[in-house]
């Protein structure tokens, strides 16, 4: 064990007030955010598989994204209303926090593929609705303090970055167009994850477990979060809207939120234009040679898929 | 239309990658780093043979959109001041940036247009 890992797990043991911890290992890790697993033992004294989840240091949070510390609180509000959510072990500030490690798998290529997740496959856009539904209904006075983004504030800030990057993209400006004389009917702001979608969700083999990654969380249309899971973008290439595994209406009916297919269509609309500008703030970060790195570089030539999509969405 | 990183950026992005990283035994990670390697050299490969017809009708389509010395920031700018919101312009803009995004995608991801992939209503 490294002297850097033996002081995160001195760390750890020192927040659950516990001796100490065992297997610490790291689950996946970025240049934003960290994801170690490892057991210590409860308060009956039994082993617990825990998370840490943690900005390493000199972690950016990008533009309107939480801190670990209201993504507790936040994941803690969406589970006591009832969504699936990992439950909160300990709070530990604003760069980390501990949860529970659940089994399941969120790999979407496995999911799409293993014969055991044919079950979950079936029920994942029902699944999805019913677990939307809950979300939305988190009670406002549970919920830490959270950004308020409606389509107006978020647009506002893809103008900003889209001017920042000095991207010429008519098919972007076209989409950004589009959505700003488009805008639905505002509705009273509820919670919305922020990331909702395939590669964020624990899937097993009888259905969801949980939803995962908070941290874009904030308020808004509830319908934002059903259209971010229809871009086509996390269909992996399956059949189906609501991500490559079941159908629009299957969705929407769970949710019973009374969204209706021309508010889903404008969030799907605005989830793809919002993956293709996330396309080329990646880029950017490698071009600048802030985070020199092949896969940024990569993504970059993907944001021609979004404009390929947007271009089969716009009228 | 804009296609960044472009196919110089993307080439020196493969040669720092090869630079920056030495393999013993690779890991899965190297794997996934190693496919994407390719991914982007086949990009480049791809843009070298239909890049320039492609260029040169966009070209063509822009300038009998905008006239002849248009370029694609005035479209740009255009487009963001609600010059195409409406009326017969609208229809030529969305059938010269259709015409733009497949042959954009052809370059750099073919799958993507696949009609088998198309899994959807469209």
């Amino acid at each position: 064990m490294s002297a850097a890992l033996d002081r995160l797990a001195v760390e750890i043991a020192a927040a659950l007030g516990v001796p100490e911890v065992e297997g610490l290992e790291a689950l996946s890790g970025g240049a934003s955010r960290e994801t170690w697993a490892f057991r210590a033992k409860g308060a009956d004294g039994a082993m617990r598989d825990l998370i840490l989840r943690r900005d390493p240091p000199g972690a950016t949070r990008g533009e309107g994204a939480i801190d670990r510390a209201t993504e507790a609180a936040v994941i803690d509000a969406a589970g006591k209303a009832g969504a699936p959510a990992p439950k909160i072990v300990r709070s530990m500030g604003p760069n980390a926090f501990v949860m529970e490690r659940l089994a399941g798998e969120t790999d979407p290529r496995r999911i799409f593929k293993e014969a055991r997740f044919a079950p979950a496959r079936a029920r994942f856009a029902e699944d999805c609705g019913l677990a939307l539904a809950r979300i939305r209904r988190a009670s406002p006075a549970a919920l830490p303090n959270l950004p308020a983004l409606g389509a107006d504030a978020q647009l506002a800030l893809y103008r900003a970055t889209l001017d920042r990057l000095g991207a010429t993209r008519p098919v972007f400006e076209l989409a950004m167009r589009w959505l700003l004389l488009n805008m639905p009917e505002p509705v009273a702001p509820a919670l919305v994850h922020g990331d909702f979608r395939m590669g964020n969700l624990l899937i097993g083999e009888t259905g969801l477990i949980a939803a995962l990654d908070w941290e874009l969380a904030h308020l808004g249309d509830p319908a934002e979060d059903l259209g971010w899971l229809c871009v086509r973008s996390w269909r992996f290439g399956g059949a189906g809207a609501v991500g490559g595994l079941g159908a629009r209406e299957t969705l929407l009916a769970a949710h019973d939120g009374g969204v209706d297919a021309a508010r889903l269509r404008y969030w799907e609309i605005f989830g793809t234009f919002k993956w293709g500008v996330i396309c080329l703030i990646q880029a950017e970060r490698h071009l600048s040679g802030r985070e020199v790195s092949l896969e940024h570089a990569a993504i970059g030539r993907r944001a021609s898929e979004t404009e390929y999509d947007l271009m089969n969405m716009l009228r | 239309m804009e296609a960044r990183p472009t196919v110089d950026e993307l080439l020196d992005a493969v040669r720092g990658f090869r630079e920056r990283e030495s393999f013993g035994a690779p890991t899965p990670r190297d794997l996934y780093l190693m496919r994407v390697a390719d991914s982007v050299l086949a990009i480049v490969e791809r843009e070298k043979v239909l890049g320039p017809a492609a260029e040169d009708a966009e070209a063509k389509r822009l300038a009998a959109i905008l006239g002849p010395k248009a370029t694609d920031k005035d479209l740009a700018k255009l487009i963001r001041d609600g010059a195409f919101d409406e009326g017969t312009q609208r229809r030529a803009l969305i059938d010269h940036l259709k015409a733009s995004v497949v042959d954009r995608i052809a370059i750099d991801h073919p799958k993507w247009a696949h009609p088998a992939r198309q899994s959807d209503d469209r």
